[in-house]
């Protein structure tokens, strides 16, 4: 009888294997301060308070990788509808946050995984 | 005094953001490189305030007042357009014959970054766990509709549940007279809802006269006593709960256009409780006790209430019946059978509890 009542073991998801969030937390300030340094997209950035961007790069992180975040599709566009994003600062976000993961040690092959889902979400940021 | 004469040209190459400003104005004297890089060049001259706008003067000066040094933190733009964060130090010595203050700044970001990323993801965290509270609750109010709150305590505790024998549990089986020709079989969605509200309020019954609901099947109704939580008044606890069954139907069928007539059979006996099911599991009894009770509803009449001889022995001080006769059972058995008379119990006080304004 007892056998009857085992529940099912979860597959992990990324966020669990890369190590949670002592591993998030190292990619989300990395990123944070890659994306303020960069001079081709801090523009995006000046008047947006510390607070509500780490927020919002933290959810963002987090609902990618698999966290106990979930932003929807409609949420990002919606983020993101005021900002003149160009394919060309997307690319740069996007190569900082790779940089950022490279940094954090995490396996090439997550790396890929993670990017991909970030490089899916391009439709929705970048204005059109 | 021009930059390369001045002592205070040592302050120019410090991380820290030095601005001496006027004990009484508040108007700036002097900046040094860190502070002219983070709010900007030529602030001589400018209030304090103007430029580091989270400092307040009232607080500034009452903090002064008493000797202590005055602290706050903000944000703000360099010119480059990167936000950092810093905090402020303004010391309570003043220098020079004119009362001279040192405000100190220093960046805080990376500190402040930690902060806000701990803030937002102990947000998100403690939102799962809302979220996940609240779906423990759905399980759990789920599961008691399943399980018998014992059984669902041991599962609880154990992981698990055992099979259990219960040698004196009272048995009783409902079942609808004519309920496939009844008219709104013809309305499936009203049969379901009439039918619902029907065993929500025989639920309502069981559950106050300490009784438990094993399973519905189809239009049948099936509940114990004395199992799994000891009951000593078994036999008329779950009579007295049929007895308010019918009861509840008559009132009903005074005011609704469709008649519910049920048959019911009780019969105590022996009883097997277990968890049954792979995937889906559900709590069920099985055994004489449960088979002599069927029996019992099948040889009842529409209304009425048949109870089996253990039965009768055990509420015959209480409950008035009125013999029928020898019955056969199943295969050779054969057993005295009994009627309830309902009506007569009806003026009975004991009751008249919560239970009977149903």
């Amino acid at each position: 009888m007892a056998s009857v009542f085992k529940v099912q073991a979860m597959p992990r998801s990324l966020y669990e294997t890369i190590g949670g969030f002592s591993v998030i937390s190292k990619i989300v300030l990395n990123f944070y301060g890659k994306v303020l340094e960069s001079d081709k997209i801090a523009v995006y950035f000046t008047d947006i308070d510390m607070k509500r961007l780490i927020d919002h790069q933290t959810k963002f992180i987090c609902s990618l990788l698999g966290g106990p975040a979930s932003f929807s599709d409609e949420q990002l566009r919606h983020a993101h509808r005021t900002v003149q994003i160009t394919d060309d600062a997307f690319n740069e976000i996007s190569e900082l946050f790779s940089d950022a993961l490279h940094e954090a040690s995490l396996k090439p092959t997550d790396i890929a995984l993670i990017v991909n889902a970030f490089e899916s979400k391009r439709p929705l940021i970048v204005s059109r | 005094m021009t930059e390369d004469t001045s002592p205070l040209d040592c302050l120019n190459h410090l991380s820290l953001g030095v601005i001496l400003c006027d004990a009484q104005s508040l108007a700036i004297n002097f900046a040094n490189g860190q502070a002219e890089k983070w709010f900007g060049e030529d602030l001589a001259g400018r209030p304090l305030p103007s430029v580091l706008t989270p400092v307040s003067p009232d607080d500034l000066a009452s903090r002064l007042e008493a000797g202590r040094p005055y602290s706050t933190t903000g944000e703000a733009a360099q010119s480059n357009g990167r936000r950092f964060a810093y905090r402020l130090t303004v010391g309570s010595r003043r220098y020079g014959a004119d009362g001279l203050l040192v405000v100190e700044v220093e960046n805080i970001s990376k500190q402040k970054e930690q902060e806000y990323l701990l803030e937002s993801f102990s947000g998100l965290i403690e939102r799962k766990n809302r979220e996940l509270e609240r779906e423990r609750d759905r399980t759990e109010r789920l599961l008691m509709n399943i399980f018998p709150l014992k059984v669902l305590q041991e599962f609880k505790e154990f992981g698990t549940t055992t099979p259990s024998f219960y040698d004196d549990v009272s048995v009783l089986f409902l079942d609808f007279v004519g309920f496939t020709r009844m008219p709104v079989s013809r309305e499936p969605k009203r049969l379901i809802s009439e039918l619902n509200e029907i065993f929500s309020t025989f639920d309502q019954i069981v559950e106050h006269h300490a009784c438990e609901r094993i399973k519905t099947i189809g239009d049948a109704y099936l509940a114990v006593a004395n199992m799994p939580s000891p009951n000593p008044d078994h036999a008329i606890d779950i009579t007295t709960a049929a007895i308010k069954m019918l009861r509840y139907l008559e009132r009903r069928n005074a005011s609704h256009p469709v008649e519910w007539s049920c048959r019911i059979g009780i019969h105590t006996g022996s009883v097997v409780g277990s968890v049954v099911g792979v995937r889906k599991y559900i709590y069920d009894v099985f055994g004489d006790g449960v088979n002599t009770a069927s029996r019992m509803q099948s040889l009842s009449e529409p209304m009425r209430i048949t109870v089996s001889e253990p039965t009768f022995q055990r509420i015959k001080s209480a409950i008035p019946c009125t013999p029928r006769g020898m019955f056969e059972i199943r295969g050779a058995d054969r057993m005295n059978i009994y009627f309830v008379d309902a009506a007569i119990s009806a003026s009975d006080p004991d009751t008249s509890g919560p239970g009977s304004s149903l």
